[in-house]
């Protein structure tokens, strides 16, 4: 357990050394607040509903430590689960962001504008190192996104993300019910697209969260995400402390009688 | 004028009538087809005529069952079987046709009406046979076939084997030209193996027997062993029907590779076996021979058979009630055997009697005969059976128990005890049930039989032994109980109110010893018979436990195998086991405690109808469970004491 502990913290220290090389460019522009709901709704055995819904804040033109002073983003992501087994499922689904302006009562700018996305997700579960859980995925997102500057047109990006993340339980050895867990992640994103013109790196993500799972319906889960993403400019980076509140709730579309398989207890 | 010109009316009206009433009474005759896709990798499909009257649906007509389990991967390999069967007023009658193919996709694929059509390659097993008034008739045979390209290109196998009047008789015939092998022998007139010839490649063995009895090996004209031999071999005993057939392959299996081993044989019996099973699992189907499953984990047959034991069409109740009938009457006399022999046998020790001893052993023996007929009919009142003649099937196992089994099934030859309990003979004028019910009433009659011999002994014992052996029983009773303990922490949950029962057992059960060694001197009478008599409920309860256990932890598994967290992706507990921990940690076991803390100066008779009323509420909660894990959740949270759920439980068991 420990070596992969260790490996993870390298790597994460590695891909900070990597970002920390224009600190000029680097500044501290946004912090936020995101609260999101993640639905799983399961159909069968393989096959699952898939929602995210996020209500996301960033903080006012005036102040960037107040966390909450301007509307972000109304980001809901929907799709088909399909469960090969428990070490690996795919999703995939469309997607529609609603962005808000950046300079509230600017009339340069639109208010909102929407974004539509299709979106896929491969995502690889490890066998427990210990009491370690390890997780990889892969997320692919296909956009037509514009600005909110008003005339500004749709342009077409593709998105390409890896997420490695692991699940570490504290109070118990294993994730079952009633666990609290601790949530390391590094995500790191790259896109492509015509409009691309210099630096293929779109944004850097260190996530780190505790979590706790209720039951097997409930589970909630937050914390601190730092960010290093590159600006409009292409050319620039700049960095975002965002806090994030999650709650992962998981129903059954056949009542849960139906679930238990009969079974036969004589020979 | 001419009479149908004079009779026309009346002709008419009979005419409607005539044609109305059949219309009326005609039996509805109407066919079944279902495909089912069972899995991503598995269809099924049956189809079957019926008859369908105002009480049963009556098979009649063709009966066919046919599955293909694609294998996993993406090469479309798999394995297909087909069962078809003529059933004549529900009753198979006629041929039957089982065949089997495990196949790949030939690299060649044929362009058809503009489709790719896929070819076949592989081995397929095709069985032919006769059957008449429900038994096998004549001869049947299987035929091994190499495919290629979806052609016939080899027959490599053939088997035959015949019958006459259902038993295996004449000669019989399995080749194999890729195993090599070639195997021809008779069955003697009296359905017993008579010689088997073998060979593979050119070197000849002959098994010569006598009576079923194998008497002797010849390999290349040597006569390598003989009779002396297999004296040891239990199995090689004679033993008549169907079931004697695999197991004297199995024997033969045996003998050979035991005395041959530095030999240069190689004959691969094993696959022989295997093949030749194919055909025998044909005749399980069509007969519903019970024995036949016992060694055939191995034959591929993945969907065919547990389809053909769906409950087809209901019982009719006539025979569900007769069988009912007899599987309660049987069952209910064995716990009567039970109760008899348990009290004693704490204490069977203490009696070096060597007359009561022997009787007890005949109690026992009384008990395991009862047990094994109702083993039978309970057998005959499953689904499994529920298209095939029982009635035939019972009386191939009652021809079986009386022939094969009557000089040694229920015989206890220790040196000193030579205790034997002997049938009425088999009465063919009547019905097999009615022979199981002769049975069962000649083994009644036995047991008062031997019961008032029992209780003649012991009251003949001298008073001065039995207060010795009062004492006695009593330490043997504490053992006993602590065994019991021993073996009863093991089975239950770990948790302070199950080892709050425990103590509670423990503390009577040394009360109940105390009391009753101490007057045991004083009451010349049946003190230490009462406590006996309580313990020994005690422990039925006891053993009850584990099978509690067993349940829960069955439904548990079930559960919580499916119980997939989709955040975590892991395995998750379930709230079903909970539920059920709960009750039983919760409800049950303090009430329990309560129940034998207060036993005090109750008979025995109240001791044991608590915990029957125990063992009711665990099976209700049990039952209901695994019907609707719901109910028995909503039920206790809305009961405020086990008092209430008993209560409920009562109405609900009345209804």
């Amino acid at each position: 357990m420990n070596k992969y502990l260790v490996s993870l913290i390298v790597l994460i220290g590695c891909s900070l050394q990597t970002f920390s090389q224009s600190a000029s460019s680097r500044e501290l522009e946004e912090t936020g607040v995101w609260m999101g709901l993640y639905l799983r709704g399961r159909i069968n055995d393989k096959w699952y509903y898939y929602g995210e819904h996020h209500y996301r804040r960033r903080n006012s033109l005036e102040n960037t430590f107040d966390f909450i002073g301007r509307m972000r983003q109304l980001y809901n992501r929907a799709g088909a689960l399909y469960v090969h087994n428990e070490y690996f499922n795919v999703v995939v689904g469309p997607t529609l962001v609603w962005n808000w302006s950046p300079q509230p009562g600017n009339p340069n700018f639109e208010r909102t504008t929407i974004e539509p996305r299709i979106w896929h997700q491969w995502l690889f579960s490890m066998p427990y190192i210990g009491r370690v859980k390890l997780y990889h995925q892969f997320r692919f997102e296909h956009r037509w996104k514009r600005d909110n500057n008003l005339d500004a047109e749709f342009e077409y990006t593709d998105r390409y993300r890896y997420k490695i993340f692991a699940y570490i339980p504290l109070n118990k050895p294993k994730l079952e019910n009633k666990t609290l867990f601790f949530s390391p992640s590094a995500e790191i994103f790259m896109h492509t697209g015509s409009n691309i013109e210099f630096d293929h790196l779109e944004d850097f993500r260190i996530y780190t969260a505790i979590g706790y799972i209720f039951n097997s319906r409930w589970t909630f889960f937050g914390g601190h995400m730092w960010t290093n993403g590159a600006k409009s400019t292409g050319n620039e980076f700049s960095a975002s402390h965002i806090i994030r509140l999650n709650m992962f709730y998981n129903f059954n579309f056949k009542s849960r009688d139906k679930i238990i398989p009969q079974i036969m207890l004589d020979d | 004028m001419n009479i149908f010109v004079s009779m026309k009316h009346p002709i008419l009206i009979i005419s409607f009538l005539s044609i109305g009433i059949n219309f009326l009474f005609a039996q509805n005759r109407s066919s079944f087809s279902e495909t089912q896709n069972i899995d991503r990798l598995s269809t099924l499909s049956i189809t079957y005529e019926f008859i369908q009257n105002k009480k049963d649906t009556i098979l009649d007509g063709l009966f066919t069952v046919e599955s293909l389990v694609r294998n996993k991967g993406i090469d479309s390999s798999g394995t297909f079987e087909g069962f078809s069967m003529e059933y004549k007023k529900g009753k198979p009658e006629g041929q039957f046709t089982y065949s089997m193919m495990e196949f790949s996709p030939s690299s060649f694929s044929a362009f058809s009406n503009y489709q790719v059509t896929r070819k076949l390659n592989g081995l397929s097993w095709e069985t032919h046979g006769q059957i008449k008034n429900n038994k096998p008739f004549q001869s049947w045979v299987a035929n091994g076939r190499k495919i290629k390209e979806s052609e016939v290109i080899e027959n490599f196998g053939r088997y035959s084997i015949q019958f006459n009047n259902g038993f295996l008789s004449g000669n019989f015939t399995f080749s194999d030209s890729i195993q090599n092998i070639f195997i021809n022998g008779t069955f003697g007139a009296n359905n017993l193996l008579d010689k088997v010839i073998a060979f593979q490649g050119k070197q000849p063995f002959e098994l010569h027997f006598e009576n079923g009895i194998l008497t002797k090996l010849v390999v290349d004209s040597l006569v390598v062993f003989s009779q002396t031999y297999f004296e040891d071999l239990s199995s090689s005993k004679p033993t008549p029907l169907s079931e004697s057939f695999e197991s004297y392959l199995h024997t033969l299996i045996k003998i050979v590779r035991a005395k041959t081993s530095n030999t240069e044989l190689t004959f691969d019996y094993d696959e022989a076996i295997k093949k030749i099973l194919y055909m025998v699992n044909a005749f399980e189907i069509v007969t519903g021979s019970k024995p036949m499953t016992r060694n055939l984990s191995h034959t591929p047959i993945p969907l065919v058979r547990p389809l053909v034991k769906l409950p087809i069409y209901p019982k009719s109740k006539q025979e569900e009630s007769s069988y009912e009938s007899f599987h309660n009457s049987a069952l209910s006399f064995v716990k009567t055997c039970d109760s008899m022999i348990a009290i004693p046998a704490f204490s069977l020790s203490a009696f070096n009697n060597f007359e009561i001893t022997r009787l007890f052993q005949k109690l026992k023996m009384i008990r395991n005969a009862a047990f094994t007929f109702n083993g039978i009919v309970a057998e005959l009142n499953t689904d499994e059976f529920i298209h095939f003649d029982r009635l035939n099937y019972l009386q191939t196992k009652l021809n079986y128990y009386f022939s094969g089994n009557k000089k040694n099934q229920f015989e206890f030859d220790s040196e000193k005890h030579q205790v034997k309990l002997s049938y009425p003979d088999y009465d063919s004028s009547k019905s097999a049930l009615e022979n199981a019910k002769d049975i069962l009433s000649y083994l009644e009659k036995e047991l008062d039989l031997v019961g008032s011999q029992v209780t003649e002994k012991m009251r003949n014992v001298k008073s001065e032994e039995r207060l010795k052996d009062n004492e006695t029983q009593i330490s043997q009773l504490a053992n006993s109980i602590d065994n019991i303990l021993d073996n009863f922490e093991f089975l239950i949950y770990n948790g302070a109110t199950t080892r709050k029962l425990i103590d509670a057992i423990e503390n009577q059960k040394k009360r109940i010893i105390l009391t009753y060694t101490s007057t045991a001197k004083r009451q010349k009478t049946s003190a230490g018979e009462e406590a006996i008599r309580c313990l020994s409920a005690l422990e039925q309860i006891l053993l009850s436990f584990p099978a509690l256990q067993e349940r829960e932890k069955a439904i548990y598994d079930a559960f919580h195998e499916n119980e997939l967290n989709p955040v975590t992706w892991t395995r998750m507990e379930t709230t079903l086991h909970e539920r059920l921990f709960n009750a039983y940690q919760e409800k049950l076991i303090p009430f329990a405690i309560s129940q034998i803390e207060k036993f005090e100066n109750e008979n025995c008779l109240t001791f044991e109808a608590i915990f029957n009323n125990i063992s009711a509420i665990q099976n209700y909660m049990l039952k209901t469970a695994e019907e609707n894990p719901g109910r028995i959740n909503r039920k206790i949270r809305n009961s405020d004491s086990v008092e209430i759920i008993l209560s409920k439980i009562e109405l609900n068991l009345a209804q």
